[in-house]
């Protein structure tokens, strides 16, 4: 089990899936869709209904809410993409023992920093911890991110469910990225569903 | 280098070794270009004598059903300090 390998989702808008489509290439940060609390790379969902809503999200930034399918499929898509690395290069933000180790760096920053108010109320402290281990060179073997990470959706008659739980992988090195294609969006009818339990 | 690959006690004079001599300030500065936000202190810019003045000139009282009294701001009669877009009666409005 020393080789990993993953179908992973991207969900980006329609001129730039056609771009790394055509390019057959992602780059880090190139994309205005990259969100960054694990730093600089390129994002992906395990799950393709995680991509739709991540472009619904994108669409409530450009004041476009409540989509219809048909603008939607018009306007968005799903970049489909395999990842294959050994495991030596995978950090697993969900494996106890990768957990502790970015736990122990953590403190040893909020140790460093102890006397510093400002630090103590930063924002963004995962992805400038990770950026800086990067710039320095102090994880250069580390080729890809995992953690899976709650988004609040708009479900107010469940007790059991207020987020979705969203495997996300953020991708430092984009050689390992293959057989990259525009994949079938969600059917209508899941479409609708995404959009009525999300806020967008 | 990955320091995810030692385990243990070698990961830790790993870190160690990683801030050993290292200048905080220089860190900091680093981090700030890494992605760091350093909250800004928020300073509200209200002159309270101004709006305390306006807010008793312009409320009045109302002894409700439920035995409370309820202070309601005239809306109409409050002026606009300056030019500023923030206009008295939102602020007025807030603080009642």
């Amino acid at each position: 089990m020393d080789n990993l390998e993953y179908e992973l989702y991207h969900g980006t808008n329609k001129e730039s899936a056609n771009k790394i489509v055509k390019n057959q290439l992602f780059i880090p940060g190139a994309d205005d869709d990259n969100e960054d609390f694990l730093g600089k790379g390129v994002y992906f969902f395990r799950e393709k209904q995680h991509a739709v809503l991540w472009n619904l999200k994108k669409a409530k930034d450009k004041r476009r809410r409540n989509l219809s399918y048909k603008k939607y499929v018009l306007n968005y898509e799903i970049v489909g993409a395999k990842i294959k690395l050994k495991k030596s290069n995978f950090l697993d933000l969900e494996d106890a023992n990768d957990i502790a180790k970015y736990e122990k760096i953590c403190k040893r920053f909020e140790k460093e920093f102890e006397e510093d108010e400002e630090y103590k109320y930063a924002k963004h402290k995962d992805r400038a911890i990770l950026n800086y281990f990067y710039k320095k060179g102090y994880m250069e073997d580390i080729y890809a991110i995992r953690k899976i990470m709650g988004q609040n959706i708009n479900t107010t008659g469940l007790n059991i469910a207020k987020q979705m739980q969203r495997e996300i992988f953020c991708i430092k090195k984009p050689d390992i990225i293959n057989d990259i294609r525009i994949v079938n969006n969600v059917e209508e009818n899941t479409y609708n569903n995404i959009k009525y339990i999300s806020f967008y | 280098m990955n320091i995810f690959e030692y385990d243990g006690e070698e990961f830790d004079k790993k870190l160690e070794e990683i801030f050993k001599d290292i200048n905080k300030d220089e860190l900091k500065k680093e981090l700030i270009e890494c992605g760091l936000e350093i909250q800004e202190e928020v300073e509200l810019d209200i002159d309270a004598d101004y709006y305390n003045k306006e807010l008793e000139e312009n409320s009045y009282w109302v002894h409700s059903r439920d035995s409370r009294w309820t202070r309601f701001v005239s809306k109409l009669k409050i002026k606009k300090k300056n030019s500023q877009e923030n206009s008295s009666e939102e602020i007025l409005e807030k603080a009642v």
